[in-house]
């Protein structure tokens, strides 16, 4: 394919190539019929044909500006913003590009040193110097606030959105409509049974290692509206688990998100077993607990050797042996 | 590689509220804490933060203006340059403005959210478009005054009506603008480089008459104080003094109580309606007067018009006093003064034939630390004619460095005007520099510092400095200047050619030194660049005889024979296009040089040009050649021939 | 990768038929974007920007064009690629024949910044003339601020990398 696209080019370009001596050649021909006979046309060794290119005019420019600097310059004077490099303006040898043997290309005329994002404009003095000059735009951190408890005490909810800025005319992105709450359950006042309602209402959102809620919100097309809703959808729980519907009596065993050892079958067979009442059973606290632990927290090695070791002791069988 | 793109993706993280929920609120006031203060947001504008930015940097000394293009080709080196560059540009943006005007039904996309009124195509009627009132005052908002004067008309062939503020603002659009488009202010280099040589001439009546400002006027059946006030303003500005004095008799008779700008206004040309200074000044006082009953309260512009008329008057014998008693009873009034009031202050005292006056002294404690902002359009005279008068007049460095620190104090150097009062500007200033100051530290501080990017010296300047130069005989600085004077483009001044080679000729430098070195190749350089340079110009300037006698003793200092061969081959093959001869000390040094050089040819032809140029020296520089170098018998018979017997 | 489809125009064949075949040979496989023949006379200069194939992207070569569309989360993606090349053809047009990098367009918020190394082609004011044309023209086109920063260079033959 390319080899054909060349030899089209080829074509082209030859075709161009000889028409346009041929337009040269015509009007020297003008010229020269005065003074000679007329002269054939040569369409072929074209080169010779084609006039000497009219010695270029000379521009001058100025020695580069580097020459003129002197070393102690305020370098954030000479590049205060963001600019693509420029070798005559930037006293620096830096040289870029890959050369297998030899020297890479110096900065003149070198491509690569402008494609660069260079941060000629943030050099450490100048970022100092900006600093102290937008301090007066910041307001001090309020003294009481002094680290994360304070913080938590004073403002429980925490609420995070996102501002984005991209390199296009238009200002808009759609990720910025959306807004993250975060509060502890522990800062809400609820009962057990509130609290039980709360967290069957807020589902997968609750994270029990940290005690956090987190509500994201992103359905409504302004980030305003998103933290309305956002503010509502917890009030709104906060109120609804404390409402106690009347058929939240219907509640039973099987409802329970946790296993108490007291009101289950567990205990009726052991009762059953030994015939007695929990409280004579020697050892039954430690097995209650083991077969709760069990329940609650799922199998793990620690809470099945705990519960092994519980019933042997309840039915007075030797212990386990060791590994 | 992949990090170092550019993207910017801030979260805006940790935005505590504090706007908690009011039942949450009541769950927490139970503990007792100590009450936290969140100080209120600081309020920035759009722009404030940039502008704190931009204070922290200060000016570059090695770089142009930038509104040049930093590249060494693109950098303007003398002022035609910088004059022609800028202009450059700003044509080739008002070209893009054309296409945008004549396909505006291209450019009907959009792009930026939110809308950028600038980069969108600006509106235009025709009569096809349905108007309304509100296109008509979007147009007037904008400033464009033939779209206003469609519209206009478009509106009233539909017979809509126009409510009576817009065409108040219609009025005063067409009376300011004298019913003519203004340049736009995107277009700020041909404002910059406007020649306001407006006040050199003489300012004649250039309103329109009959114009559709009139034609408004006359539609409106019960004129009210704003038209009179509009019309008057706007005829007065234009210098149409009889009509407006016409309508301000009319207003009087009708008792309307005109604005204070139409009183300032009818101020400023009070010069034209009257002929002599008594006359000129009961008018100004009866203005005033009329003024005070009518109860209207005067403001700057006010004081600026009759400080301008005052100073114009023409010579009375109280000018002075008639100005300052004017300043004092405004101050009264508790109206500061702006540096324009000053300007006029300045030229009524300190005239050009008459006695020296030291007012400035007085004015610059009023002014100075202090930031000033265009309160009127003369304020931009005033340092001009301060650095004019502390040269030209007083010659006080103290004093002209302290009304250059004031034009350097914060924002004050928007008040220099346009380049053509900046040059002027610095033109006074390098000169009372450079008459004051020691020549070295004057190079040091002022020169370097100063060309060639603020300022370019015109060819008298450059006069001036070589002058100094010389007096001084601080030739070091000769190379310096040498190469400044070709970057500008002064080399075909034949003065200063005279005075730089007088420069270079009279101070021979020690031999040692590699000044001779540098003297001659400037000597060189000077000859070459005015032979080559000759063929593409209209007018040559030729170098004299003597300044060519000149040129070949420096590069015979410098040792260099062949060059000197050369110079003085054009001495003799055109002698008849060439003003003058050399000296006879450059042409002996050249026979000497000869003789040296075992070039005895040349020798008797440089005799052979004494004798024609009628020297009486020819006869003992034949004897010296004759003693000197042996001669076969062709040399030996010229010589005989041009000086006579040698023996 | 192994399928190409390819467009053939058989102009003179009676069938006459615009069609579409896949590719079933190998040799059609290999890459040749960017990369220039050698030539047999080694005349043909090349600048470091044609020296190195695009594989070398992010290698030894860096991006012509610098932007935030193609983010994760980035915005506009097309469109600021074709205004890249419109940007492209516009700015090689206009200073015909003086470019003698390739064109090197920066976004920065609003701001889009186009740099490249062009010869002293013409005199200075009409580069001025050109640069404020460009400047404005484009604004007006893409709706935001537009700079050009440009590197002039003597003779064109300063860029050249190696001759092939």
């Amino acid at each position: 394919m390319l080899s054909y696209s060349r030899s089209f080019e080829k074509f082209l370009f030859s075709n161009v190539e000889k028409s346009l001596p041929f337009s040269i050649a015509y009007s020297t021909e003008v010229k020269k019929e005065v003074k000679e006979e007329f002269r054939v046309l040569n369409l072929k060794n074209v080169k010779r044909q084609t006039q000497p290119k009219r010695a270029q005019k000379q521009l001058e420019a100025l020695p580069p500006r580097t020459n003129k600097m002197p070393v102690d310059q305020d370098w954030g004077s000479v590049w205060p913003g963001p600019r693509s490099f420029h070798p005559a303006s930037v006293p620096l040898p830096v040289r870029q590009g890959y050369v297998e043997k030899g020297v890479a290309p110096d900065k003149y005329a070198n491509a690569e040193l402008i494609k660069i994002p260079n941060f000629l404009h943030l050099t450490p003095p100048v970022i100092k110097r900006q600093c102290e000059a937008l301090k007066k735009f910041c307001t001090p951190w309020p003294k009481a606030l002094e680290n994360d408890k304070e913080c938590e005490k004073h403002f429980p909810i925490e609420v995070t959105s996102s501002d984005y800025c991209h390199s296009a005319p238009t200002i808009r992105n759609p990720l910025a409509r959306i807004v993250t709450i975060k509060f502890k359950l522990s800062s809400l006042n609820l009962n057990e049974r509130a609290k039980d309602k709360f967290l069957r209402l807020v589902g997968e959102r609750y994270n029990k290692e940290t005690d956090t809620v987190a509500i994201v919100t992103d359905r409504c097309p302004l980030k305003k509206q998103n933290y309305d809703y956002a503010m509502y959808l917890l009030t709104a729980c906060y109120h609804e688990s404390w409402n106690v519907e009347p058929w939240e009596e219907l509640k039973s065993e099987a409802d329970m998100e946790y296993y108490d050892w007291s009101k289950n079958a567990s205990k009726k067979s052991v009762e059953a077993l030994f015939g007695k009442q929990t409280e004579d059973i020697p050892n039954v606290k430690e097995y209650s607990e083991a077969v709760s632990t069990l329940m609650n927290e799922g199998e793990s090695e620690y809470s099945v050797t705990k519960y092994g070791d519980s019933v042997r002791k309840l039915l007075g069988l030797p212990d386990a042996p060791k590994t | 590689m992949l990090n170092s793109q550019l993207f910017l993706k801030r979260y805006n993280s940790l935005h505590i509220t504090p706007k908690i929920n009011s039942f949450i609120q009541r769950l927490f006031s139970a503990e007792a804490e100590e009450k936290i203060e969140i100080p209120k947001r600081i309020h920035r504008g759009p722009t404030d933060i940039l502008r704190a930015l931009e204070a922290t940097i200060s000016r570059d000394p090695t770089a142009a203006h930038y509104k040049y293009h930093d590249d060494p080709y693109l950098i303007p080196m003398s002022n035609m340059g910088k004059r022609t560059f800028a202009m450059a540009q700003e044509s080739g943006r008002k070209a893009a403005h054309w296409i945008r005007k004549e396909h505006a039904d291209l450019f009907n996309h959009r792009e930026a959210d939110p809308v950028i009124k600038a980069f969108l195509p600006v509106v235009s009627f025709n009569e096809q478009s349905d108007i309304t009132e509100d296109n008509l005052k979007q147009v007037i908002d904008d400033v464009l005054v033939s779209e206003a004067q469609l519209a206009y008309k478009l509106l009233k062939d539909k017979g809509v009506d126009i409510s009576e503020e817009t065409r108040q603002a219609l009025l005063e659009l067409l009376c300011y603008t004298n019913d003519t488009d203004i340049l736009s202010e995107e277009f700020i280099e041909e404002r910059w480089f406007r020649q306001t040589t407006k006040s050199k001439e003489k300012q004649r009546k250039i309103w329109k008459d009959n114009s559709l400002a009139e034609e408004i006027f006359i539609s409106i059946e019960n004129p009210t104080a704003e038209t009179y006030s509009a019309m008057i303003q706007g005829m007065c500005k234009y210098f149409q003094v009889d009509k407006a004095w016409h309508l301000y008799e009319e207003s009087q008779e009708k008792g309307l109580i005109l604005t204070s700008d139409a009183y300032s206004s009818l101020l400023r040309v009070v010069n034209f309606l009257k002929e002599s200074f008594e006359m000129k000044w009961a008018l100004t006082e009866e203005l005033l007067q009329k003024m005070n009953e009518a109860k209207v309260k005067p403001n700057l512009t006010t004081l600026n018009s009759a400080l301008h008329s005052v100073s114009t008057m023409g010579g009375g014998k109280n000018q002075k006093d008639l100005a300052l008693k004017v300043l004092k009873e405004f101050k009264g009034l508790g109206i500061e003064p702006s540096l324009g009031s000053w300007y006029y202050i300045l030229i009524t005292f300190c005239k050009e034939r008459g006695p020296i006056s030291t007012v400035l002294h007085d004015i610059m404690p009023e002014i100075e630390n202090k930031e000033h902002h265009c309160l009127d359009l003369s304020d931009t005279y005033f340092f001009v004619t301060a650095m004019d008068i502390c040269r030209s007049q007083l010659n006080d460095v103290e004093l002209g460095r302290r009304v250059h620190k004031l034009l350097h104090f914060g924002n004050n150097y928007n008040l220099i005007g346009d380049s053509y009062k900046e040059s002027i500007y610095y033109r006074h200033y390098f000169g009372l520099m450079m008459n004051n100051m020691p020549f070295e530290e004057f190079m040091q501080n002022i020169y370097n510092m100063l060309v060639p990017n603020i300022y370019v010296p015109e060819p008298g300047v450059m006069a001036e400095v070589l002058k100094q130069v010389d007096l001084n005989g601080s030739v070091e600085y000769v190379a310096q200047l040498w190469s400044d004077m070709i970057i500008f483009d002064h080399i075909n001044r034949e003065n200063l050619i005279e005075s730089i080679l007088n420069i270079l000729d009279s101070n021979k430098p020690e031999a040692e030194s590699n000044l001779i070195e540098v003297f001659s190749c400037i000597a060189w350089d000077l000859f070459k660049r005015l032979e080559d340079e000759g063929d593409n110009r209209f007018n040559k300037l030729r170098l004299t005889g003597d300044q060519l006698g000149k040129v070949m003793i420096l590069l015979l200092w410098n040792k260099d024979f062949q060059k000197a061969c050369l110079i003085f081959d054009k001495l003799d093959q055109e002698q008849h296009t060439i003003v003058g001869v050399p000296k006879i000390e450059a042409l002996s040094m050249f026979i000497d040089s000869c003789i040296e050089n075992k070039m005895p040819s040349r020798a008797i032809a440089c005799l052979q040009y004494c004798s024609d140029s009628g020297f009486p020296e020819v006869e003992e520089l034949g004897v010296k050649i004759h003693k000197s170098l042996t001669l076969d018998e062709n040399n030996l018979a010229k010589l005989t021939k041009i000086a006579g017997n040698l023996s | 990768m192994n399928i190409i489809r390819k467009v053939t125009l058989e102009g003179v064949n009676t069938r006459s038929s615009i069609t579409r075949t896949i590719h079933l040979y190998a040799p059609c496989c290999k890459n040749q974007a960017g990369r220039y023949r050698i030539t047999p006379r080694k005349d043909l200069p090349l600048t470091y920007e044609m020296a190195n194939p695009p594989h070398q992207i992010a290698h030894r070569k860096a991006w012509n064009s610098w932007n935030t569309s193609n983010i994760d989360g980035g915005i506009r993606p097309a469109q600021t690629a074709i205004e890249d090349v419109f940007i492209r053809k516009f700015v090689t047009g206009t200073w015909h024949n003086l470019f003698v990098s390739e064109v090197i367009i920066k976004r920065q918020h609003n701001i889009i910044r186009i740099a490249g190394i062009i010869r002293r082609g013409i005199g200075a004011r009409k580069m001025y003339f050109l640069i404020g044309y460009t400047e404005e023209l484009l604004s007006f086109w893409l709706q935001c601020p537009i700079k050009l920063e440009l590197q002039t260079v003597a003779d064109k033959r300063d860029v050249v990398f190696k001759y092939i």
